[in-house]
């Protein structure tokens, strides 16, 4: 059977972020726009891990960009969602459907 | 006015966790400083201060991470880091190479021990037979006296000749007999065979060599039965 990529949770949440902010898509819009759909505080550091896993993956791609005063004129490293990231997002929303087919939340607890 | 710049120690903390990477670096602390700036807006410096450190503390252990393997697959269109980073970067890789494939290294390493160490070997018997001068004074100077005989093989001769030849010679500064010789010594442990040398009184002399400790024979001693160096 073929081994097929598969994105993990943080992967996903990265990914659909990345697919919400659109062109405005580096560190500090992506990790606010996790924080504000799940609730959860993410670290800068994890953030960065795993958009370095997704660019090996070939998921994303990343350029550094414009300085600006806020940010010790320092530049931001823009983020943009490649067609193989797009692609590996909907099997794995393809695959949870599937998963949850004939089942829901509120069944699951006693 | 408040100071709107994030702690220096935690900056400081997360610039060494960082991989060796200017861009990565930029990213990173640029991030830290935009949201330290607009949190301190909101809510001041103190609270702006506190999540700088939160963040410092929560991202250590990633970032360590990542300096550790980040570096197997090049990054695109992002800046490089420049000659040393590139080279720092070749280190871990090969680091790392190394450890996965540990028979393929234990191969390259007696190769290179190997080849790296019999040229030494040879070069060092060169050294000591061919190239270094011998411990005498006048190396260039010394000649070794051989008797010719008849069938045209060179033998040594004896000390009665030797005494002659010295004192009738007027071309080298002077002569200095020697002969090999096996010696038994004799020790409480038992007696053991030694390869050992017979010298004529001045052959130190001669040839210019200084004891490193005590005397050597005299001159005299080839003239004298039984005198020896204490």
């Amino acid at each position: 059977m073929a081994r097929v990529d598969t994105l993990g949770e943080f992967e996903q949440s990265v990914l659909l972020a990345i697919a919400h902010l659109q062109d405005d898509a580096y560190g500090v819009t992506i990790r606010r726009e996790i924080e504000a759909r799940t609730g959860r505080p993410i670290a800068v550091g994890a953030l960065y891990t795993a958009l370095d896993r997704l660019e090996r993956k070939g998921h994303i791609r990343s350029a550094a960009s414009d300085p600006t005063p806020q940010r010790g004129g320092r530049s931001k490293r823009h983020v943009t969602l490649l067609p193989a990231g797009a692609a590996a997002l909907e099997r794995s929303h393809d695959l949870m459907q599937r998963m949850w087919a004939g089942l829901k939340p509120g069944m699951l607890r006693r | 006015m408040t100071d709107r710049r994030p702690p220096r120690a935690a900056e400081w903390l997360v610039e060494r966790s960082l991989p060796i990477d200017t861009a990565e670096r930029e990213a990173v602390l640029g991030d830290l400083a935009e949201e330290h700036f607009e949190i301190a807006q909101r809510g001041g410096t103190v609270a702006a201060d506190m999540w700088y450190w939160r963040q410092t503390i929560a991202s250590l252990v990633p970032n360590l991470r990542r300096r550790v393997t980040r570096g197997t697959l090049p990054r695109q269109d992002t800046e490089t880091g420049g000659v040393m980073d590139s080279v720092l970067q070749d280190i871990r890789y090969g680091w790392r190479m190394m450890r996965r494939r540990p028979l393929t290294t234990a191969v390259a390493l007696a190769s290179l021990i190997l080849g790296v160490s019999l040229p030494a070997v040879v070069f060092s018997l060169l050294n000591a037979v061919v190239l270094r001068p011998l411990p005498v004074d006048n190396p260039d100077a010394l000649a070794v006296l051989l008797e010719q005989r008849q069938d045209g093989t060179n033998h040594n001769f004896s000390y009665p000749d030797f005494v002659d030849y010295r004192a009738a010679q007027r071309t080298l500064a002077d002569l200095a007999a020697y002969s090999r010789i096996d010696i038994t010594v004799r020790q409480p442990a038992g007696s053991q065979i030694v390869s050992g040398e017979l010298v004529s009184g001045n052959y130190f002399k001669t040839l210019g060599v200084r004891m490193r400790f005590g005397r050597a024979i005299a001159e005299a001693a080839g003239c004298v039965s039984g005198d020896l160096p204490p």
